[in-house]
C-alpha cells in the first residue's frame, strides 16, 4: 500500500503547474519582415521596457540571435538586471529563424556552414534596424546597439565586430565558435584592426570551462582586444564546470550584467 | 527536472520500504559485483573507461560506487587546434533499486559525486602571428540517474549502463549522457 501511496504522490507532482504571471501584451510586439537582401522572411519579436508606454524616452536596443530559444531569458534578465543597477532598460529585439543558422551565422562556406553572414548582416543593417527605429523609440546611436549570440550566433557577433564594426557598439559573444574555418574571424580581426581599433565598444566573451577546443581562439581574441583596442572594455568570462550548452544561461546573465554595468 | 528527481527518489524510497517489509525472499544472483566498462558520451563521442561496484544489501536495494576517467576527442572541424590533454575524473556514489526478470537484473540508481576536468590546447595557425596555449581545469559536482542492465549468467556477465546527468537539465542530458558496455564479475 505504501508503495502505491508513494507512486500516487510522485505522479501527482506532474499535475502541478508552475504559477505564472500574465504578460503585458502591450509590451510585446511581433511581426514578420520579408528581407530583400536575403530573400527570406524573418519573425521578429520585440520586448519593450515596462515604462515604455508611459514615457517619451528613447531606448538602447539588444538584437538577440536564436530568438526562438533565447528571447524570453534575455528579456527577463534585462528587466531584472537593469532594475538592480537602477538604470534604463532596453528594447529587446529577437530575430527568429528565416534561414538556417548554418547559413546566416557563418562567414564562409565550409563543410559546416554556407557562408551567409554578409547577407544576413546587411539585412539587419539595412532593413531591420531602420524598421525598429521607425516603429519604436529606439536610440539610433551605435553605442546604444547591442548584439547577443551563442555558438554560431556568437560567431556572427564576432563577424559583426570585425567586419562591420559600424553597426553595433556592444558585443555579447557567448561560446562563439571562433574556431570556424581555420579561425577566420581572427584573420578578419587582423585585417580590420587598423580601421577599428580606436572605436569605443564593449565586448563580452563567455565560455564554459569544459568547452575544450573552443577556448584557445576565444582567449586569443580577448588578448588582442586588451592589447590593441585601447577604447574597448572587454572581458573573458569562464563558467566553471559547464560545457557548450549548459553554460549558456549563466553566460547570458553574466553578459547582460557586464553590459548594464559598463555601458 | 526537479519533479523527475523527486519522483525518482520517491520510487526509490518506496522500493526500499517494500523491500524492508517483505524481507529478502530470494537471494539476489549477484550480491557484490565489479563491472569495468568502456563508454561514450552520446553527443561528443568522448571515450570513458569506468568501473562500477554494486553491493546489494537486499535483493532490491543496492549501494553503488561509480568511478571513471573520460578522454575528450579532438574535433576534426577545429583544424588549427592541437589538443595537449583533455580528460575528466569522476567519482560518484549512490543507491539504487534492482528489479529482476528471468534472465536480467535491472538496477535504477541515483548517483552523486564530483568531477575534475582538465584541458589544454594550442592554437597554431599559419595565418596568425601568435601561438597561444590555453589551459582550463576545475572541480564540479555531478549527479544523475543510472540504469544498469545485467544479463544474468554465472560468475561473469554483461553489463550495459546508461547515465543521465540531471544537474543542468535537458541541456546537460544532451551533452553529457553516457552509454557504457562492459563485463561484470561476481565477487560475492
Amino acid at each position: 500500500m505504501k508503495y502505491f501511496i508513494f507512486l500516487f504522490v510522485a505522479l501527482s507532482l506532474f499535475s502541478c503547474k508552475k504559477e505564472t504571471f500574465p504578460e503585458n501584451n502591450a509590451l510585446i510586439n511581433k511581426f514578420d519582415i520579408a528581407s530583400v537582401e536575403k530573400g527570406k522572411t524573418y519573425s521578429i519579436i520585440i520586448n519593450l521596457p515596462d515604462n515604455y508606454l508611459t514615457s517619451t524616452e528613447y531606448y538602447p536596443t539588444i538584437y538577440v540571435l536564436d530568438a526562438d530559444q533565447n528571447q524570453g531569458l534575455v528579456a527577463d534578465q534585462c528587466k531584472k538586471i537593469s532594475a538592480g543597477f537602477n538604470t534604463q532598460n532596453v528594447i529587446v529585439v529577437g530575430i527568429g529563424y528565416g534561414d538556417s543558422r548554418n547559413i546566416d551565422y557563418t562567414p564562409t562556406k565550409t563543410d559546416y556552414g554556407e557562408g551567409g553572414s554578409d547577407a544576413f548582416l546587411n539585412f539587419i543593417k539595412k532593413e531591420l534596424i531602420p524598421r525598429i527605429q521607425q516603429d519604436f523609440r529606439a536610440d539610433t546611436l551605435r553605442k546604444n546597439r547591442v548584439i547577443l549570440g551563442h555558438s554560431f550566433g556568437g560567431l556572427f557577433g564576432a563577424f559583426a565586430l570585425t567586419k562591420h564594426n559600424e553597426v553595433f557598439g556592444n558585443y555579447l559573444l557567448l561560446s562563439p565558435s571562433l574556431f570556424y574555418d581555420n579561425s577566420v574571424i581572427l584573420q578578419y580581426e587582423q585585417q580590420s584592426r587598423p580601421a577599428i581599433k580606436d572605436n569605443s565598444q564593449l565586448v563580452f566573451i563567455g565560455a564554459g570551462g569544459m568547452e575544450g577546443a573552443l577556448l584557445p581562439a576565444n582567449e586569443l581574441l580577448y588578448q588582442r582586444l586588451v592589447r590593441f583596442y585601447l577604447n574597448t572594455r572587454s572581458t573573458f568570462n569562464i563558467v566553471g564546470g559547464r560545457s557548450h550548452n549548459t553554460s549558456k544561461n549563466t553566460d547570458i546573465e553574466n553578459a547582460i550584467s557586464f553590459y548594464f554595468k559598463n555601458r | 527536472m526537479n519533479k523527475l528527481i523527486v519522483t525518482f527518489t520517491l520510487i526509490l524510497l518506496a522500493s526500499v520500504s517494500v523491500a524492508q517489509h517483505r524481507g529478502v525472499q530470494e537471494p539476489t544472483p549477484y550480491r557484490f559485483t565489479t563491472e569495468p566498462a568502456i563508454g561514450i558520451k552520446a553527443m561528443s563521442m568522448d571515450v570513458q573507461l569506468s568501473n562500477l561496484l554494486q553491493y546489494n544489501i537486499h535483493k532490491k536495494i543496492a549501494l553503488i560506487s561509480h568511478s571513471a576517467i573520460s578522454f575528450g576527442t579532438p574535433l576534426s572541424k577545429m583544424e588549427d587546434i592541437v589538443q595537449n590533454y583533455n580528460y575528466a575524473l569522476l567519482q560518484k556514489f549512490g543507491i539504487g533499486t534492482s528489479l529482476y526478470t528471468k534472465h536480467t537484473m535491472n538496477t535504477f540508481s541515483f548517483l552523486a559525486g564530483i568531477k575534475y576536468y582538465a584541458y589544454s590546447g594550442t592554437l597554431n595557425n599559419v595565418h596568425l602571428p601568435e601561438q597561444i596555449t590555453t589551459k582550463s581545469s576545475g572541480t564540479t559536482s555531478d549527479f544523475g540517474i543510472m540504469y544498469n542492465l545485467k544479463m544474468v549468467r554465472k560468475k561473469y556477465f554483461m553489463s550495459t549502463r546508461l547515465y543521465m546527468p540531471l544537474k543542468d537539465g535537458l541541456a546537460g542530458i544532451g551533452e553529457n549522457a553516457t552509454i557504457e558496455i562492459g563485463i561484470g564479475i561476481k565477487l560475492k
